[in-house]
Formats: structure tokens, C-alpha cells, sequence
């Protein structure tokens, strides 16, 4: 593909339709970003990142692709957000309209637009960067806000849009399985933890007014089913009236890619996911291992939705899991897994959701030999399978994900002397599966369900 | 759509390269999918995971679970990636004609 940025490419020449005038509209997409009447999100912070930074460079030497890269110049998160700050400085200041010269403005080109473009699909979005800024700088949400803007032009990754979020929209959930499948699925579910444990359990399936809805990431049946099947056993284990639900009442699948790229996109799912659980009348929504899942439903749920529109609680699996094993609601024996096993925290699960003890509660009273991951918990390198990434692949865009933020994670594995990581978030899983495979190590993930049910008291 | 000349045949592919129309596919096609992966020759191995893909496809509409296909076939994990070196969904899916899995597998 012809390079527009770098040696990789997450857009396509048909997405980005470079022979289009694009810059018109694209500054009619970002005028209205900056409007906050019409930006709910993260309006404030926002325009307070784009107004000021002093070039330190902190944020840098945090930065998992800018230093896995050898400190390459575009990796930069705040050389990147100034590529947009130029563009907003020349268009929607005073000064820069004025005297662009003198402010650091820019006029926007067509080129420049296609290398903005990409350069907002090699940050994750992990914010560990805002972590560290002294002015509390965001520029992941530079990213973000800038990956709207292009959606709003018709530019985003057709893995997040086109079979993400609008194949979810119409089949119910982003991996197209249809009902039929779906309860295939749960049946072989259901033998395979006969063939295993030797006990038979009922996964419910559609079961209106259940105290608990467990919503995974779809993803998980068909890739890391070990974790469906653990969410089930416990469930099972603790007593609780708990069910799935199938395409057939709507939304089944947790995942919400507008978190990535797109408000519009995000609201639509949201409100799609919501009506189904509204539906079936549960008292509580369960999210699965699923990291954005549970920032959508947690966090963002609350700034859009009135809470008369949505009568039920949410919880992750992982403050489910750890409330049971406290109260001796299920009871595990950390004999069950002697293996040393370490723990990756999730950017959405950790730095954006607070879920830090939870994992390691759980973790600890299941496992034998816990180890953590050096550095961890605020200061956790993302995977760099967050922000979609897990799940594009265009070209060699999977070389960029492992030579990059695979590269650190692959050491801080292979430090650890650990023989599996446990994980809490489907994308990491992907992303994990391929480091594993790429780096050649000897070590095995596995989902906290996973693990959890694997040590189970019966 | 981009084109593909395949075992002779014009086929559209997407970008990734899986080919648009199923009914286009045959084993010849199968054949020439399986070098654009780098897979130079299709082993009775390779075919028993591509067969039971399309059986499963033509069934439900979507590829099965990766633990189904292990199951079903006798192959690990490891062995589907190391007679598919991209994977069962990238690899095995392509070559068996199956459109590319999407969300987050
Ligand atoms: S740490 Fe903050 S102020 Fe310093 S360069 Fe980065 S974004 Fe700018
Ligand atoms: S959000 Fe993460 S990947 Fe993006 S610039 Fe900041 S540290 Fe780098």
C-alpha cells in the first residue's frame, strides 16, 4: 500500500479516498467538536489539551510505541496532537488565522489529512501518557476526539464500523453469529465442561427477569471460550439466578467500538444494548472480560443515559467474582493452579476503570504463585491491542502491534518467569495470543474466569 | 472490490484477501488462496480443517469456535497455526473461502 505516514497502514486507499476533497469538510466536522453543545463527551478536557502544552516531552518517555519505536519523531504523543493543534490554531483562533506564521498554525492539505489519518491509529488510547503530563494534558483524548472527526468524514477502520459496529447493529452482535449458532455453541459449551469437570451444569439462555445478565464480548464464544465456560461454572457454583441471551433479544454481545472512534456510533449501540436488557427485565448487567465494555457501560453510560432509562445496575465480572470469593460464596483452592501466573492490567480496566485490586484479590486466592508484572497497575504498559487495534490487521499493521507495544510487553512477560498471564479483557487476549505466537514464549494466557473455575470447590 | 486472478478465475477479494463470492471457491482456488499465505502445499491435514470450516459455514453462516474446530478436527491450537501460519481465522478462513471473521475474535 503507498505509505502516506509511516511503513504501516491501518486505512485502506478505498477508506481514505485521498483523490476527494476532504479538508472542507473536515473542518466542519472538527468546528463542530469544538463546540461544547454539540460534543457531550469530554468537551473540557479537551479544549483545555488542545490550548496548551510546554513541550516537556514527559509524556514521551512514557509512551509505549514512542519508545519501543527508538524514539521515532511522528510516535511522539505530543508531536502528534500538535499536528492537530496546528490545524486548530491556523482555523479556529484568532492569532493563527492572522499571523499563522508567528503561532505555529498551519494550513491543512490533503496529504497532511491522509498522514493525520494513520497517525491517529498508532496511539491506543491508553492514556498512560495523561498520567504523567504536569498540566494533565490528555493525548489520548486528542485521538480520540480527532478519530470522530474523521469518522464524521466517512474515515474509519472498516473493522470498527462497517464489521464492527454496524454488522452489531444489524445481527445483534460484530461477529455475525446467528441464533442457531448460538445455541450450538452453548450446547457444546455445556459438554465440554461435562467432558472436563465431569458435572453437568445448565447454561441459561433468554431468561426473562434473571438477577444477573452476563454479557460478553461475543468474540469470546468463538476464540477464548475458556472464559464463557469459567463465567458459567461460577455462576453455576454460586447459586445465583443468572442467564445469557441469544440474538434473538437483540444485543448480545458487550462490546461497543464507538468507544474507539465514535459518539454517534457508540450511542446508537449503547441504546440498542440497553433496550435488550431493558427487555428482559434482569436486575443486574454483568459485563464479561471485556476492557472498553465495561468503560462504556460504567462510565460513559452515565454522562448520555437519564437513570429512569436504565433500570439495572452494572458490575464487571471481576468485582462480581471478588465480592463471592470474600463473602465464601464460592470457595477456590489456589492448590488447583500451582503454576506461577502473572497479571496484565487492562488500560480500560486499570487506568480507566479503577479495577486494580479485584484481579489481583481474585487472583491471589486462586493461584498459588501470583507475580506481578514490572511496571504495573497505573503505570501498566498497554498490550497495544487497545483502541480496536486487537482486531486490525490491514497489511502489516499486526508487525506494527508486535514490534511496537508487543516488544515491551513480550520483555516484561518473559521477565516475570511466569507460565501463564491471566487477562481481563478480550482485546488483550488477541493482542496476547499473537505476542505469544510472534515472541515464540513459553507461556500460556488465560482468562480470570478461567482460572477462578479451574480452582473451584465443589 | 479489488480483483484476484485465482486457479485461472477472476475472483474479487476484499483487502485482506478473502475472496467475496463462496460459490467461486473449489479446491484449485483453495490451492492458489493457500500461497497468498505462504502455505506451499495443502496436506490431507490442512484439508481436514478446511472441510470441517465449510461443512460448520454452510451450516450456520459462521465459522466455528477455534475450541470446536480443535475438537472436531484432533489438531491443538498450535498445530492449526503451524499448518496455518496465520492463524485459524486469517489462514484456515481464507483458504477455505470463508468471508473474514469479524469482532473481536
Ligand atoms: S507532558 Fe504534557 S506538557 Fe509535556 S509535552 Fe507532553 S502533553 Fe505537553
Ligand atoms: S495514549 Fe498511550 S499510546 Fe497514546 S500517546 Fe499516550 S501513552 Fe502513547
Amino acid at each position: 500500500m503507498r505509505k502516506v505516514f509511516d511503513d504501516y497502514r491501518a486505512l485502506s486507499d478505498e477508506m481514505l479516498r485521498s483523490n476527494e476533497v476532504r479538508v472542507p469538510h473536515f473542518l466542519d466536522a472538527m468546528k463542530k467538536s469544538l463546540d461544547r453543545r454539540s460534543n457531550w463527551t469530554f468537551w473540557l478536557p479537551y479544549v483545555l489539551s488542545l490550548d496548551v502544552c510546554m513541550k516537556c516531552g514527559t509524556c514521551a518517555e512514557v509512551c509505549p510505541v514512542y519508545i519501543s519505536s527508538g524514539r521515532k519523531e511522528i510516535y511522539h504523543p505530543a508531536v502528534r496532537s500538535e499536528l492537530i493543534r496546528k490545524v486548530y490554531r491556523r482555523y479556529f483562533t484568532w492569532p493563527g488565522r492572522l499571523f499563522p506564521g508567528l503561532v505555529g498554525a498551519e494550513d491543512l492539505t490533503e496529504d497532511k489529512l491522509d498522514a493525520l489519518a494513520e497517525s491517529i491509529y498508532r496511539c491506543t488510547v491508553c492514556r498512560r501518557c495523561a498520567y504523567v503530563c504536569p498540566l494533565a494534558i490528555d493525548n489520548g483524548l486528542i485521538v480520540r476526539e480527532a478519530r470522530k472527526i474523521f469518522d464524521a468524514i466517512g474515515i474509519a477502520p472498516d473493522e470498527l464500523k462497517e464489521k464492527g459496529t454496524r454488522k452489531q447493529l444489524e445481527m445483534g452482535n460484530a461477529t455475525g453469529t446467528p441464533t442457531a449458532a448460538f445455541l450450538d455453541i452453548i450446547e457444546f459449551l455445556e459438554e465440554e465442561i461435562e467432558d472436563q469437570r465431569g458435572y453437568k451444569i445448565k447454561i441459561p439462555v433468554d431468561k426473562k427477569g434473571a438477577e444477573y445478565l452476563v454479557m460478553h464480548n461475543a468474540g469470546d464464544y468463538l476464540a477464548f471460550a475458556e472464559t464463557v465456560m469459567g463465567a458459567a461454572e461460577i455462576f453455576h457454583a454460586a447459586g445465583v439466578d443468572w442467564t445469557l441471551n441469544s440474538p434473538d433479544t437483540g444485543i448480545n454481545d458487550a462490546v461497543n467500538y464507538g468507544v474507539f472512534f465514535s459518539d454517534i456510533e457508540f450511542t446508537e449501540v449503547l441504546k440498542a444494548q440497553i433496550k435488550t436488557i431493558v427487555n428482559l427485565g434482569v436486575k443486574t448487567l454483568v459485563v464479561g472480560e471485556c476492557g472498553h465494555a465495561f468503560e462504556a457501560f460504567k462510565y460513559l453510560m452515565l454522562r448520555l443515559i437519564p437513570p429512569s432509562e436504565r433500570p439495572f445496575e452494572v458490575k464487571s465480572i471481576l468485582e462480581l467474582i471478588d465480592e463471592w470469593i470474600r463473602e465464601g460464596r464460592i470457595k477456590v483452592d489456589p492448590e488447583k493452579n500451582p503454576e506461577p501466573v502473572t497479571y496484565h492490567d487492562s488500560c480500560k480496566l486499570g487506568r480507566l476503570g479503577g479495577l486494580y485490586e479485584e484481579p489481583r484479590r481474585i487472583l491471589k486466592a486462586c493461584c498459588k504463585d501470583f507475580r506481578e508484572m514490572e511496571p504495573n497497575r497505573e503505570m501498566s504498559y498497554c498490550c497495544g491491542g487497545g483502541s480496536g487495534f486487537a482486531i486490525m490487521t490491514k497489511g502489516d499493521f499486526l508487525k506494527f502491534r508486535m514490534e511496537t507495544y508487543g516488544k515491551i510487553k513480550a520483555e516484561q512477560l518473559k521477565a516475570t518467569g511466569a507460565s501463564i498471564v491471566a487477562l481481563a479483557c478480550s482485546n488483550c487476549k488477541g493482542q496476547f495470543r499473537e505476542i505469544i505466537n510472534y515472541y515464540k514464549l513459553p507461556l500460556r494466557f488465560a482468562g480470570i474466569s478461567e482460572l477462578v473455575a479451574n480452582a473451584l470447590v465443589r | 472490490m479489488p480483483k484476484m486472478v485465482l486457479a485461472g478465475i477472476e475472483i474479487e477479494v476484499d483487502e485482506d484477501g478473502f475472496i467475496q463470492d463462496p460459490e467461486k471457491w473449489n479446491e484449485e482456488v483453495a490451492k492458489a488462496l493457500a500461497e497468498t499465505e505462504g502455505v506451499t502445499e495443502l496436506t490431507e491435514d490442512h484439508w481436514k480443517v478446511i472441510n470441517y470450516l465449510r461443512q460448520y459455514y454452510q451450516q450456520f453462516g459462521i465459522a466455528p469456535m477455534i475450541r470446536k474446530l480443535c475438537k472436531e478436527t484432533g489438531f491443538s491450537l498450535k498445530q492449526i497455526y503451524d499448518l496455518f501460519p496465520s492463524g485459524p481465522a486469517k489462514g484456515a478462513c481464507k483458504i477455505a473461502g470463508l468471508p473474514k471473521p469479524t469482532g473481536c475474535v
